[in-house]
């Protein structure tokens, strides 16, 4: 005898209109209706004659259908049932040996940072992705000469964001920024003229304008996120705030460069490893979706990339969300 | 202190263990097998009788080093000992296997200096024979594949006409080659009767087993007698069905996680004890009649490949295991 088992790493997830299997291996998600989610959940570890007692006949037809959708799909599996035992679900729990896994460095034309003394600190506090973000025009040599900082230090991954010039990609040849600098993950480059990807994808170029902080936190399907890590991390903190420290370009530390508080300035002194150490900074950390008004009820909670910095209050839906879970429509 | 022996790239789960040891707060300090004989980077110094190692300027404290994880040396990779194109290039291959010999030396120097410390596991218990390890697997109980290792094509006819589905393997580890454009590796292969054919009547002695018809390989990251499992659907993708190391990265396998039954544990943990292993990777088989077939160990295996698909946060266990080998 045997039952249908979706693999550990798809989890179905419901929201207030529609439902959703997250499949986080493959980074997709499909959608499911809401009598497949029940049969998913409700019914789990049920043979397949006793799921079928708890509808009508003239639904079982559906019901073998979704099964073979869900195998040909590689979503499940036909399980014995003397072997449910030994596929556990994903244990969701979600630890960190890193106070801070992400930074944000904003710049401007402005900007008066000590870039030797940012990414020492960062370094310290063993934090592995950065995003280098300009608002104007930074010429690849003097990106260069922030990057110098970055050597021989924990950095997995760096992402660039600045500002369309002319020369631009001339001046990425000229000084072999990917050469150089390998933990370059990508370079995106905002108000372009132009939509496109070059340099095997590292190099992006976007029609979006990015002129301050205040340039983000649309919620948008492409952002979604959909592995494990997030995934797990939801559960249990925001995705937007966790771990995470900025400087904005004025120097100011930072939870998100979009807030209006700050708990203190690199450039006059303050030490980033004090101020993220302070329980104050990591304050809104752990509130997850199922506690945000309307994002509770929503599917995509668990993979959505969030904003808590445009919101009317913490609790309180992303302001330029589009998407309205009780309709299950974007609007 | 702890002492982790490394490579310089492509060790994530190193990296990942040092983060979780670092987050403990304990000490530890970081040689790079391949980094340890570049230009610059050792120097040994003998003071009547103290010997004095350093790496990177820095002194091996020898005396707080209490437990010593090994991950892996060097790759037998001496480009940067060369740089002078023009050699010949017998006289580079004959400079290459003496060259090997002094690093040898120095590695067992600085291993000898640290044989009475904790390892997860010594480089001695490492070389492991994989036939020796399928005899002691059978011996407590494990299932495992018909095995013949022979050197004629009439053997081995005889061997194909009574399993009639064979695979040929490594007797060793896999082999790596790497030119500009890509990296060629050794992986189970399915030996048919064409294949067979086609050989000389005599040729190197290799090894063949019956081929396992999968339901799901099962690999098993082993630590201090727990067994952390994962189940990995190769067998309805083509390409992927004789060797799932032959990925396919558009449509990954599905890893999950997986509960060995009691009795199968009991019985690895058992062959690891009598292997004198502390860690290792475990291939198995479930096949298609619901036996758990045992294939090999892998002493030092990857085991972020368990780790992350099945969230087991195993690079925390190994460093909690490393602190408490330093404690104890």
């Amino acid at each position: 005898m045997v039952v249908f088992k979706l693999f550990a790493c798809c989890i179905p997830v419901k929201g207030f209109a529609n439902y959703i299997i997250c499949d986080l291996q493959r980074a997709a998600f499909i959608n499911i209706p809401e009598v497949l989610y029940e049969i998913l959940t409700v019914h789990k570890n049920k043979e397949i004659s006793k799921i079928k007692h708890n509808y009508n006949k003239e639904n079982y037809r559906f019901i073998d259908e979704y099964f073979e959708y869900l195998e040909n799909n590689e979503y499940g599996f036909w399980c014995d049932i003397d072997e449910i035992k030994n596929f556990p679900d994903l244990n969701l729990k979600f630890e960190s040996s890193e106070l801070i896994n992400n930074a944000i460095i904003d710049i401007d034309k402005n900007s008066k940072h000590d870039y030797g003394k940012i990414f020492n600190e960062l370094n310290e506090l063993r934090c592995k992705f950065i995003e280098i973000r300009s608002f104007d025009i930074l010429r690849i040599c003097d990106l260069c000469e922030i990057l110098y900082h970055t050597n021989s230090k924990i950095f997995r991954n760096i992402d660039i964001i600045i500002k369309y010039y002319r020369d631009i990609e001339n001046d990425i040849n000229e000084n072999k920024l990917f050469s150089k600098f390998t933990n370059i993950n990508a370079v995106s480059i905002h108000s372009s003229p132009k939509n496109e990807k070059s340099f095997n994808g590292k190099l992006v170029y976007s029609k979006k304008v990015i002129k301050t902080c205040n340039d983000c936190g649309e919620i948008d399907i492409d952002k979604f996120t959909l592995n494990i890590d997030t995934f797990t991390e939801a559960q249990h903190f925001n995705t937007c705030l966790n771990k995470k420290v900025s400087i904005d370009s004025n120097g100011n530390i930072k939870n998100c460069p979009a807030f209006n508080y700050s708990y203190g300035n690199v450039n006059e002194g303050d030490s980033i490893r004090n101020v993220v150490r302070s329980q104050e900074f990591s304050r809104y950390w752990p509130i997850t979706k199922d506690q945000i008004q309307t994002c509770k009820d929503c599917e995509y909670r668990y993979i959505c990339s969030d904003c808590r910095a445009f919101v009317d209050s913490i609790f309180d839906k992303p302001k330029k969300c589009n998407y309205n879970p009780y309709t299950g429509k974007w609007e | 202190m702890i002492l982790i022996i490394s490579k310089e790239h492509t060790e994530l789960s190193t990296e990942e263990v040092i983060d979780w040891i670092d987050f403990f707060g304990k000490d530890f300090i970081r040689i790079n097998g391949d980094e340890f004989f570049k230009k610059g980077n050792v120097e040994i110094t003998l003071n009547n009788s103290e010997l004095v190692i350093k790496y990177k300027d820095i002194e091996i404290p020898f005396g707080k080093i209490n437990s010593v994880w090994f991950r892996r040396w060097w790759d037998r990779d001496f480009h940067d000992l060369y740089d002078n194109k023009n050699i010949n290039y017998s006289i580079v291959d004959q400079l290459i296997f003496h060259q090997s010999g002094n690093i040898v030396s120095l590695r067992d120097l600085l291993f000898k200096y640290l044989d009475k410390k904790k390892w997860l596991s010594h480089p001695s218990k490492i070389a492991i024979n994989k036939i020796h390890v399928l005899v002691e697997a059978s011996k407590v109980g494990l299932n495992i594949p018909e095995t013949k290792i022979c050197s004629t094509k009439k053997e081995l006819i005889d061997f194909f006409n009574i399993h009639k589905k064979i695979i040929s393997k490594d007797l060793n580890d896999p082999i790596f080659f790497f030119d500009e454009q890509y990296c060629y590796t050794s992986i189970t292969n399915a030996i048919s009767r064409q294949k067979i054919l086609n050989l000389p009547d005599e040729f190197f002695p290799s090894f063949f087993q019956k081929l396992v018809e999968k339901k799901f390989e099962i690999r098993v990251f082993y630590l201090n007698k727990k067994c952390y499992s994962m189940a990995i659907f190769s067998q309805s993708d083509k390409q992927t069905k004789i060797d799932f190391r032959n990925y396919n990265e558009d449509k990954p396998n599905r890893f999950v996680p997986y509960k060995l039954p009691r009795d199968i544990e009991k019985k690895i943990i058992q062959l690891m004890q009598n292997l004198d292993l502390t860690t290792g990777s475990i291939d198995m088989i479930k096949n298609k009649t619901g036996d758990y077939i045992f294939l090999e160990i892998n002493p030092v295996g990857q085991f972020g490949m368990v780790s992350k698909p099945c969230n087991y946060y195993l690079e925390k266990e190994v460093a909690e295991y490393l602190i408490s080998q330093d404690n104890g």
